[in-house]
């Protein structure tokens, strides 16, 4: 009680001290005199003070805000069923790939809704960022069905201009767009087949996709091939004095580290960069660096670290592009020294416009030390991981041990090169590509070939697991399946990879339709011995062929019929693994049988229908089969 | 259900762009990457712990206004989060960082609804602030990080509930009353043993003429009476606050202060019952002489050892939370203490909630004043003096204050409590007027606790900050800041009950001496954008402990757009 006195004494003796400052002045301004009538004397008038209304403007008043609608189901019936199939024989989806086998629907590149929102707070400053919502039909009431989340933007820009020169800095995450060169950083260039619908199609009259696809050369590559996804940093300057330009990136690759690595801040970083002057048309000199470093685990000491630089350069003119990249890497990890190893890469294409005969010339030769996932090449190094140095192997999608590549995709550890031709007449487009690379030395004693019939239902079997199917053989990656299967002869051989392959587009007109006719031709082999051709016999390791027919037939502005074919037959030699049961090599036959149709129901909007008889035998390897239906529709609609 | 609200909202929201309503946009976009490493004797031979790391996140706060009438106005704050390095939406998320619904009745009375910010007098709604004034342009700018991420903006504390002001007019005068009222829930019951939790505050704020005020002040925090069956609790604090200003040409006069009572109430389902009440009074006289741009305070303060207010004395930081950043040491053995540098930087180490009773605090880094001026059981003389402003070359400040408690606790004697704080900055672009801001700061904090008698206290702390600014080329400051915490004695920590009685005194020695070290660029893209690259070396001492020394690296990017 004696407290509570004391502060109100306090209080009061405040008050009163107050009040006899103000009696004792003499003289008081004007403002004391209210003072004194306020306190002492009662006002005229009291009334709440009308407030004016809330501020209008807050920020940004302008946003853009654009996207996708893109409602995807595939139902597969594999009556057969597969060893290692993540799902029953019968099965829908609403997703690209099974939620089952999906990281329970987190690993989602295809939202049903892609909001994309983007502004300018400041002229120098700039965002981009997106909701992507998911819809997985699960039929539970709760969260379990649906995914807020970030797949591609969430990207911030700053800007300065000045006179000398101009810098853009991009930070953020879900996948910023990076590439520097070839072996560095960039991305893996697969083939895929006309008759596929994919992710990152973007035309709004379907039939433009097949026209491109008849255009465009085999010579060149397109834009969004060249970038890889990364997040953190990126720095670049143009128009620098004397023609100089930089560009830098620091931050983490999708190769970088595993999910879980990630989340428990394993430390790896990547730095890469490059320093460049000119153009490519007066002749652009580039000086790359790539380095991936971290250690093993956040624990130790153990280093693990990926480096390469290179000098490269470019000119291009009417007749001819050359494109040469020079430099040496290394790999730093528990099972890898440190031992620096070439990367050498010329690539001349000669145009001459009479003949109108485009020939591409490739040449290179890639130590088994220069092992950038996000480059251009495919990696053969074991000791490289996806994920980071001891990722589990059936995790470990960017090991491509002993591969036979298509005619344009390069492989560390390898020498060799490819030459394509292209030639167009008048309503067809033949390309004609034929390689040969030998490795530098024999790292793994398997070989593996890409499975490119039914290859994206086959990937969906079990999404992104290695080592699975009947016999552990099957490596299934983003749209794509491969089979590694074991040399049994245990010679040292430095093995020999040829590929070929020939297209023949045509282009015509049916019952005053447009149609278009494609057919492509594959055929590759591993062996011992050099050989200008693959030779298809049973004198490789391996040799396999695979032949695709598609028609894409336009008979209405807005409704194309498509078609497609496809057979591939792999076989082995006796040098390589027998089945078990059978005691005999590889021999398999895998076939694809498609009908399709795009519809393009409003300018920006269309439904597109494939369906696929698929089936798969191996003679030798007798569980390895499987028959059965795909079908799949997608709702894409831009706005 | 949150992902279809959460849907639904930004849909609607972005439906209304185009339509007559008014939808504005505000936001703030951060991508950082910190690298940090773990060094020394404490991890020498440790096979276990982690030593290094790679760690950062991109996010993306979207703030939607939609203001449908003059009169009305919704802001939703959704965030999207990327962890760094996870691709592909696996290390995405979508949060809702607040909702806010703000309107005018009658056009006289304004309110909001949702997530809200108070704050009210030093005694009442108060959220003290972690930094000192001095601190080096290169902390600031990670605290402000940390800040940002747990609302602590200014001295307000986010809660979830609603608040309304208005002002009442004297016609023909320049005086006024300002009302402001809130009320909130900071527990939501558990429907068995917890009940709801709730905090209201009312203030009545006199103008008078514009030369003095006089407010009152009410804050009561309470839990729902018989809701469930166990205990309920009620602090309710009552204050009162002036100030007093005489101009004049030369010289202005201030007196200001306020006085108070709180009332603790904590009753068991065992039908007995806890009650304590507080008080306090708090005056202070400052004399500006304004040709010399100079002023000089004297303060007087008396705080009970019962005064208990939940809203001004809850701490910004917990004192047992673990650090993110290397949590363990001497292989899972023994948890690493918090450094200044994590006290600094370290988001998860900071209380967004207001607790009923005292928390526990760190003696090393605040012994004096640790829950701000209503720290409890304080009384004394603070003598402060100032001079120069921000906008002249330099300015400078001292302060000391002399304190004693004015209760022993179960131990011992009364502690004397010496506080001495001085800082500079100094303009040195203002001085030689050169467009290029080059700015040097210091500053010091000496702390000295002292307890004679059976359980005998002798701490000493000194915290001292170096700061250095220099604008090289335009827009691009190159940053420096240090900071060295010292401390040396004995201390006892305390543990309280529910009822906020000292139930426990622990014995806390320390030793150390805690050396960081800062330097980096800063570049603005405007004047809310800017990218920030910063070395950061702490080395922790320990004195008597030679093998639990260690040393963090951390180098940290980030770029930030705020708008």
């Amino acid at each position: 009680m004696r407290q509570y006195s004391l502060s109100q004494w306090i209080g009061m003796l405040c008050m009163v001290v107050l009040w006899q400052n103000l009696q004792a002045r003499d003289t008081l301004p004007d403002s004391t005199t209210h003072f004194k009538s306020i306190l002492w004397g009662v006002p005229k008038k009291l009334g709440l003070q009308t407030i004016s209304p809330l501020n209008k403007k807050l920020g940004l008043e302008n946003i853009t805000v654009s996207g996708t609608v893109d409602f995807i189901s595939f139902y597969r019936d594999l009556p057969s069923g597969y060893t290692g199939l993540s799902t029953p024989k019968k099965n829908l989806e609403f997703t690209p790939y099974a939620a089952a086998s999906n990281f329970n629907g987190n690993f989602y590149r295809q939202p049903l809704l892609n909001l994309v929102i983007g502004g300018s707070p400041s002229k120098n400053t700039s965002f981009a960022i997106e909701y992507a919502m998911s819809q997985f039909y699960t039929g539970h009431g709760g969260d379990t069905s649906r995914k807020l989340s970030v797949q591609n933007m969430l990207q911030l820009h700053g800007n300065v201009f000045t006179r000398y020169g101009s810098f853009q800095l991009t930070a953020g995450g879900g996948a910023l767009n990076y590439s520097l060169s070839p072996l560095t950083v960039f991305n893996k260039d697969f083939r895929e087949p006309m008759f596929e619908k994919l992710p990152w199609d973007w035309y709004s009259k379907s039939f433009e996709k097949y026209t491109d696809q008849y255009n465009t050369s085999s010579t060149s590559t397109p834009p969004y091939i060249t970038n890889t996804a990364t997040q953190g940093f990126i720095l670049e300057g143009k128009d620098l004095p004397n023609k100089f330009g930089f560009s830098a990136f620091y931050g983490r690759s999708n190769f970088s580290l595993a999910p879980d690595r990630s989340n428990l801040n394993y430390p790896s970083q990547l730095l890469a960069g490059k320093i460049y002057r000119g153009d490519d048309s007066t002749g652009k000199i580039a000086f790359n660096g790539y380095d991936q470093f971290g250690y093993v685990d956040n624990v130790g000491d153990e280093k693990d670290l990926k480096q390469i630089a290179t000098a490269e350069f470019k000119y291009v003119n009417k007749r001819m592009r050359i494109h040469a990249e020079l430099g040496a890497g290394r790999v730093v990890n528990p099972s890898s020294k440190g031992k620096y190893g070439e990367a050498v890469s010329i690539n001349y294409t000669l145009y001459n416009p009479k003949i109108q005969l485009p020939i591409q010339v490739q040449l290179y030769s890639l130590d088994k030390n220069v092992a950038a996932m996000e480059s251009a090449y495919l990696n053969a190094n074991p000791t490289v991981s996806q994920g980071g140095y001891g990722t589990e192997a059936k995790y470990n999608n960017a090991l491509y041990p002993s591969y036979l590549q298509e005619v344009t995709m390069l492989v560390n550890n390898r020498q060799g090169g490819y030459f394509k031709i292209d030639k167009i007449l008048k309503n067809c487009r033949f390309e004609l590509g034929n390689a040969i690379s030998q490795e530098k030395e024999n790292l793994s004693h398997t070989v593996s070939f890409q499975h490119m019939a039914n290859a994206f239902s086959r990937s969906r079997f079990q999404p992104w697991i290695q080592n699975t199917g009947p016999y552990s053989l099957i490596n299934n990656r983003y749209r794509r399946s491969f089979e590694t299967i074991a040399v049994t002869d245990s010679g040292n051989y430095r093995k020999f990879y040829n590929a070929a392959d020939f297209s023949a587009k045509f282009k015509t007109k049916l019952f005053k339709k447009n149609l278009i006719i494609s057919n492509y031709i594959y055929c590759g082999t591993v062996s011992k011995d050099f050989s200008v051709i693959p030779l298809m016999n049973s004198t490789s390791f391996i040799h396999t062929i695979y032949e695709e027919l598609s028609g894409y037939y336009q008979i209405h502005e807005k409704l194309t019929l498509l078609a497609f074919y496809s057979l591939q037959k792999t076989k082995a030699n006796e040098a390589t693994q027998h089945a078990t049961d059978t005691q005999k090599t590889l021999d398999q036959k895998g076939t694809g049988y498609g009908l399709g149709l795009d519809y393009d129901f409003a300018p920006n909007a269309g439904i597109f229908l494939r369906h696929r008889w698929m089936q798969h035998k191996d003679k030798s390897f007798i569980l390895d089969q499987f028959k059965g239906q795909e079908t799949v529709v997608e709702l894409k609609i831009f706005f | 259900m949150k992902i279809k609200i959460k849907i639904t909202l930004i849909i609607l929201c972005l439906q209304m762009i185009g339509s007559a309503q008014i939808i504005s946009f505000t936001g703030y976009g951060r991508a950082r990457i910190m690298n940090e490493s773990l060094k020394g004797n404490v991890v020498k031979g440790d096979t276990a712990v982690p030593k290094r790391g790679t760690d950062g996140d991109m996010v993306f706060d979207l703030g939607i206004h939609l203001q449908p009438y003059e009169y009305l106005r919704g802001k939703a704050l959704i965030r999207l989060r990327n962890k760094f390095g996870v691709f592909f939406g696996q290390g995405a998320a979508v949060e809702f960082r607040q909702i806010l619904i703000e309107g005018l009745i009658s056009k006289k009375i304004k309110y909001a609804l949702g997530d809200i910010d108070i704050n009210g007098t030093p005694y009442t709604v108060f959220n003290n602030s972690d930094s000192s004034s001095y601190e080096a342009e290169i902390f600031k700018t990670r605290r402000d990080i940390t800040h940002y991420e747990n609302f602590n903006f200014g001295n307000q504390w986010r809660v979830q509930g609603a608040k309304a002001n208005a002002t009442m007019l004297f016609n023909n005068t320049n005086s006024d009353i300002k009302f402001k009222t809130f009320a909130s829930r900071t527990r939501a019951t558990n429907y068995g043993t917890l009940p709801d939790r709730f905090l209201v505050g009312l203030t009545a704020d006199a103008n008078i003429e514009n030369v003095a005020n006089v407010g009152l002040n009410y804050v009561s925090m309470f839990e729902v009476k018989d809701q469930v069956d166990t205990s309920t609790y009620s602090n309710n604090v009552a204050t009162v606050n002036f100030n007093y200003t005489k101009k004049t040409k030369s010289i202005d006069l201030t007196l200001s202060g306020e006085a108070g009572m709180s009332r603790f109430s904590r009753t068991l389902s065992t039908d007995s019952s806890y009650q304590s009440n507080g008080s306090f009074y708090d005056v202070k006289c400052a004399v500006d002489i304004k040709p010399i741009f100079s002023k000089l305070s004297l303060n007087y303060k008396n705080v009970s050892a019962d005064f208990l207010s939940p809203a001004a004395q809850t701490l910004r930081i917990y004192a047992n939370q673990n650090n993110s950043l290397f949590t363990y040491t001497q292989n899972y053995m023994a948890v690493r203490d918090q450094l200044y540098f994590d006290r600094l930087t370290d988001v998860g180490l900071y209380n967004q909630t207001l607790r009923p009773t005292l928390m526990a605090f760190l003696p090393q880094y605040s012994n004096v004043l640790p829950y701000g001026a209503a720290t409890p059981n304080r009384a004394g003389f603070s003598v402060g003096l100032t001079a120069g402003s921000g906008e002249k070359p330099f300015d400078f400040s001292f302060s000391i204050d002399k304190l004693k408690e004015l209760k022993a606790d179960t131990l011992s004697s009364l502690r004397d409590f010496t506080l001495i704080k001085a800082g500079a900055t100094l303009g040195l672009h203002q001085l030689f007027k050169s467009e290029r801001l080059f700015i040097l700061s210091g500053g010091i904090k000496h702390e000295n606790t002292q307890r004679d008698g059976n359980a005998k206290i002798d701490l000493k702390s000194n915290q001292i900050d170096a700061g250095l600014t220099l604008e090289t080329f335009k827009n691009l400051d190159v940053l420096g800041g240090y900071k060295l915490v010292l401390a040396k004695g004995n201390e006892y920590t305390a543990t309280r009950d529910a009822n906020n009685a000292i139930t426990k005194q622990t014995p806390l020695t320390v030793n150390f001496q805690q050396n960081l070290w800062s330097a980096g660029l800063h570049y603005r893209f405007s004047n809310q954008s800017f990218l920030t690259l910063t070395g950061n070396w702490v080395a922790n001492t320990q004195k008597e402990s030679e093998s639990t020394n260690y040393s963090i690296h951390q180098y940290f990017i980030s770029y930030i757009v705020n708008f």
